[in-house]
C-alpha cells in the first residue's frame, strides 16, 4: 500500500511579485491603473454599453459629458493617481479587490475593463515599496498602507493586507486615490528619462481615444490628454461577426493624411476591445502582414488603415492578455477575426500594390484621396455600420508617360556646350533634345 | 528696454556677436566650477567645433589652461582655412564629420565635447546625443548648440503639420513639444524641449551616475540660438556641482527643464556704464539707477544685466 503525503506547492510571495511584474513595461502599469478607474468610471452607463452599436449611441450622446477626472502626478520619487469615480468598498476591499486572480467568481455585470483580477496589484507592485490607497465610497471606503518588502517577507497563509474601513461619504465626494513612493530604482529612472510622460500622454490618448473627453477626462502632470482622433474615407470595407458573447466588427479602408502624408503611425490594424486600444498602428504578422493574408508592409501600404473592434459584457472572453498591450494569438476568436480583416484589407492593399508599376507611380497622392471619398468617418461609425465593400476606383489613364534612360556623362556634357549651357542637368539636355526630334522631325500639332 | 523704433543692426559682424560670447563666457565659469568639485578641469581634452575663428578654444585654453583640443571641420574648404587660422599648435583640426569623430575617436582622458552646429533640429542632432551618452565617461562633458527658428523643411507648414513632421523624424523625445511650442516666434522652446528630452533620455539607463543639465541658454545676435548641456557625474559630485551651479547661476537650472534667455543690450557706452555702478551698489535707488529709469529701462533690465554683468563683452572701434 502506497502512503500518500502532501508535499507543500504554496506560492512565494517575493517569487510571485517578481514574476507578476516582470511581463509588464511600465507604461502598460500606469495604463491598468487608469483601466481600473474608468471600470469604475464607466459603471453607471454600464447597461448603455452591451454592443458596438451601443457605444457608437453613447459617444454620439450630447447629454454625457465627462463626470470623473482621473489625474496622475507622475515624478521620479513619486506617483499617484487620483479619481472622482464611485470609489471602493470597505467590503468589495475586503472580499476582492486585493485577492489575486478573480477563481471562480464571476466579474461583476457592470466591468467592461476589469477582466483579470490583476491589474492594479501588478501596476502598484511594480511601481514601488509604499503604497497608499484611500478610497472614498457611499458605503464607507478603506485606508491602506502597504510596505511591500516586509509583506513579501512574512509567511502567513492565506495571503492577507491590512486595511481600514472609513465613514461613508455624500455621492460626489466618492473617489480613490493611490500614491507610491519609495520606487524602485529602475523605475524612478525611466521616470526621469526625458521621454516617460510624454509615452504616457501617447499611450492614454491612443488607448482611451474612445473614453477620453467623453466619459472621463485623464489628466497627467497637469496637461488633460485627449484622445486620439482616427478617422477613414467613407469609401471603406467593413464585416462584422459574432464569436459567442462577443461582437466583432473589422474595417479597412484609406486614412487620412497629415501634413500631406499618410504618417506611419496612423497607419496599419487598430484593435479595440471593449473601446480600448489594445494595438495601434500594428504592421506585422501578428494582424496578417507577411503571411497572414496580406503581405509584408511597405512603405506604399502606408495609406492603409484597418480597425478591429470587439465589444462584449464578459471582458474574459475578448482576445486581450491579462497587460491589455497585446492579444492571445491562439484564441479562436482572434483566428477568426484575422481571416476577415485578410479578406477585407486584401482589396484596399491590392489597390494600394496598383498605385505602382515598373515605371513609377501610377496613382497620384490626390487620386488616392479621391479614392478614399470626399468625406471622412470615424472608425467606430464605420465599424457600427452595415457591411459595405471597398469599390476600387477606375484607373484612370495617364496622359504623360514618364521616359529614364542612360545615356554616357561625357556626352551630355558635350551637347551641354554645344548648347552654350554648361551646366545643364541630364534631365534638361534629355528634355531639349527629345523637343528638338519632335518639332523638326516629328512636328508638332 | 527702450529700443530704436527699427533695428539695423539684424546681422551681426560675426566677430561682435555679444550674445554668443556672452553664452562663451557662462559655459566656461559653469566648467570651471568642475575644479571645485574636484575634477581637474586642465587635464580635459576639448572637443569643438571651431571653424576659422575658434573663440571657444582661445577662452577653454585662456581661462581653463586646456591644451589637448580637437576641432572637427566636416567642410573641406573651410579646413584649409581652419588649418591656416588654427591659433594654437596643441589644436588638432580634423576634417572629418560629427559622426565618423564619435564612431572611431578613441580617448581614455575626461573630455569636454560642444557640438555648435549652425544649423537647425532634426534627427541627427538627437542621434549624436545618443553617441556621445555612449561615449562620455563619468566626470564627462557635453554641450550641443543649434539654432532656434524652425529648419526651412518646416518654415512653410503649420503648427499642427511641424508638430507631426518633428514626431515623424525624432520620436519619443519630442513628446513634451506642444502646438503653442512650434509656433513661429515659439519654435526655439520646441528645440529646447527636444534637446533637453534627447540629453535626459540619452543618458537615463546610465548606472555609473546620471546627467546633470548645467545649461539651458537660449541667445541672438542676428538669429535665435539654443544650446544644452552639462555633465556626466557621480551622485556625490552631482550634489555638490548642483550646489555650486545653484550659488554661482541661481537664475538657471539644473533639474528640470528651464531655458534662459541671454538677452540683447543695446547700450551705448555712457548707460553702461551707469548700469555698471547701480547693479553692484547697495542702495536700490542710487542715482544711477534714477537716470536709467527717467531714460526708460525697468526694473526687468536691471535683473537682466544683473545676472549678465560678468558676461557682457566689450568691444571698441579703433582705427589702424
Amino acid at each position: 500500500m502506497t502512503n500518500t503525503v502532501k508535499a507543500d506547492a504554496s506560492p512565494e510571495k517575493r517569487l510571485f511579485i517578481s514574476l507578476l511584474t516582470r511581463d509588464i513595461p511600465l507604461v502598460a502599469a500606469f495604463l491598468d491603473l487608469v483601466d481600473n478607474s474608468i471600470n469604475a468610471a464607466v459603471e453607471p452607463f454600464a447597461n448603455r454599453l452591451r454592443t458596438a452599436s451601443e457605444y457608437l449611441a453613447l459617444f454620439g450622446d450630447e447629454t454625457v459629458n465627462p463626470a470623473v477626472t482621473i489625474e496622475m502626478t507622475v515624478s521620479s520619487t513619486r506617483v499617484e493617481i487620483r479619481d472622482t469615480a464611485g470609489g471602493i468598498s470597505a467590503k468589495t476591499a475586503e472580499d476582492h479587490v486585493f485577492k489575486f486572480g478573480r477563481g471562480d467568481e464571476p466579474g461583476s455585470s457592470s466591468d467592461r475593463l476589469s477582466v483579470y483580477g490583476i491589474g492594479l496589484k501588478r501596476a502598484i507592485f511594480k511601481l514601488g515599496n509604499n503604497i497608499t490607497i484611500r478610497s472614498d465610497h457611499i458605503d464607507g471606503g478603506f485606508d491602506l498602507n502597504l510596505q511591500v518588502a516586509a509583506w513579501a517577507q512574512s509567511n502567513e497563509q492565506p495571503w492577507k493586507i491590512n486595511i481600514s474601513p472609513r465613514k461613508p461619504v455624500d455621492p460626489g465626494k466618492t473617489g480613490t486615490t493611490i500614491v507610491v513612493t519609495e520606487l524602485y530604482d529602475e523605475v524612478s529612472r525611466r521616470l526621469n528619462d526625458g521621454v516617460f510622460t510624454g509615452q504616457l500622454r501617447d499611450a492614454v490618448s491612443r488607448t482611451y481615444a474612445y473614453y477620453a473627453a467623453k466619459l472621463v477626462t485623464i489628466v497627467v502632470n497637469g496637461q488633460v490628454v485627449d484622445g486620439t482622433k482616427i478617422d477613414l474615407g467613407e469609401n471603406h470595407a467593413s464585416e462584422s461577426f459574432n464569436f459567442g458573447n462577443v461582437t466583432c466588427a473589422v474595417t479597412a479602408g484609406i486614412g487620412v493624411p497629415e501634413g500631406g502624408a499618410f504618417r506611419d503611425r496612423s497607419s496599419g490594424w487598430f484593435v479595440f476591445c471593449n473601446g480600448r486600444a489594445v494595438i495601434s498602428a500594428d504592421k506585422s504578422t501578428l494582424t496578417g502582414w507577411g503571411g497572414g493574408g496580406l503581405p509584408i508592409f511597405q512603405p506604399k501600404h502606408r495609406p492603409f488603415l484597418g480597425t478591429v473592434f470587439f465589444v462584449s459584457e464578459r471582458p474574459e472572453e475578448l482576445p486581450w492578455t491579462t497587460t491589455k498591450a497585446g492579444i492571445n494569438e491562439d484564441s479562436a476568436i482572434w483566428q477568426t477575426a484575422r481571416r476577415h480583416m485578410a479578406a477585407i484589407g486584401r482589396i484596399v492593399i491590392s489597390f494600394l500594390d496598383s498605385r505602382y508599376n515598373d515605371e513609377g507611380t501610377e496613382i497620384a497622392s490626390a487620386d488616392l484621396q479621391s479614392a478614399a471619398g470626399e468625406n471622412r468617418v470615424s472608425v467606430l461609425s464605420a465599424a457600427v455600420a452595415s457591411p459595405r465593400t471597398f469599390s476600387v476606383p477606375a484607373k484612370i489613364e495617364n496622359a504623360s508617360v514618364r521616359i529614364q534612360y542612360d545615356a554616357q556623362a561625357s556626352d551630355i556634357k558635350r551637347i551641354a556646350a554645344h548648347l552654350k549651357k554648361p551646366g545643364m542637368s541630364g534631365s534638361d539636355v534629355g528634355r531639349h533634345t527629345f523637343n528638338y526630334f519632335l518639332r523638326n522631325e516629328v512636328g508638332t500639332d | 528696454m527702450p529700443r530704436p523704433a527699427r533695428s539695423t543692426a539684424k546681422f551681426i559682424s560675426y566677430d561682435l556677436r555679444p550674445a554668443k560670447q556672452s553664452e562663451r563666457g557662462m559655459l566656461v565659469d559653469a566648467l570651471k566650477l568642475g575644479g571645485d568639485c574636484g575634477l581637474n578641469i586642465r587635464d580635459y581634452r576639448y572637443v569643438g567645433m571651431g571653424a576659422n575663428r575658434f573663440y571657444d578654444f582661445l577662452l577653454l585654453h585662456k581661462y581653463l589652461g586646456i591644451r589637448d583640443m580637437v576641432s572637427i571641420e566636416h567642410d573641406k574648404d573651410m579646413y584649409a582655412r581652419a588649418l591656416y587660422n588654427v591659433p594654437y599648435r596643441f589644436i588638432d583640426v580634423r576634417n572629418t564629420t560629427v559622426v565618423e569623430f564619435l564612431a572611431t575617436d578613441r580617448n581614455e582622458k575626461p573630455e569636454i565635447i560642444w557640438l555648435d552646429y549652425d544649423g537647425g533640429i532634426g534627427p541627427d542632432i538627437v542621434a549624436d546625443i545618443l553617441s556621445m551618452a555612449n561615449r562620455l565617461k563619468q566626470g564627462d562633458f557635453c554641450f550641443v548648440t543649434v539654432s532656434g527658428p524652425p529648419p526651412r523643411v518646416l518654415e512653410a507648414k503649420s503648427d499642427a503639420d511641424r508638430l507631426t513632421y518633428l514626431r515623424d523624424t525624432m520620436g519619443d523625445v519630442v513628446g513634451e513639444v506642444s502646438l503653442e511650442d512650434v509656433e513661429k516666434h515659439s519654435f526655439p522652446q520646441a528645440v529646447h524641449k527636444i534637446l533637453y528630452s534627447a540629453f535626459k533620455n540619452a543618458f537615463a539607463p546610465r548606472l555609473d551616475g546620471s546627467f546633470i543639465p548645467l545649461v539651458q541658454l537660449e541667445y541672438a545676435d542676428s538669429m535665435s540660438m539654443v544650446t544644452v548641456g552639462g555633465a556626466m557625474l557621480a551622485d556625490g559630485t552631482a550634489a555638490s556641482y548642483r550646489s555650486r551651479m545653484k550659488h554661482a547661476f541661481p537664475y538657471l537650472s539644473t533639474d528640470e527643464p528651464r531655458l534662459y534667455d541671454i538677452r540683447s543690450f543695446n547700450l551705448t557706452e555712457r548707460e553702461r556704464s551707469l548700469f555698471d555702478r547701480a547693479s553692484t551698489t547697495k542702495n536700490k535707488r542710487s542715482a544711477e539707477w534714477n537716470t536709467l529709469k527717467k531714460l526708460g529701462f525697468k526694473d526687468t533690465d536691471f535683473d537682466s544685466y544683473n545676472e549678465l554683468i560678468r558676461y557682457l563683452p566689450r568691444y571698441v572701434e579703433t582705427i589702424v
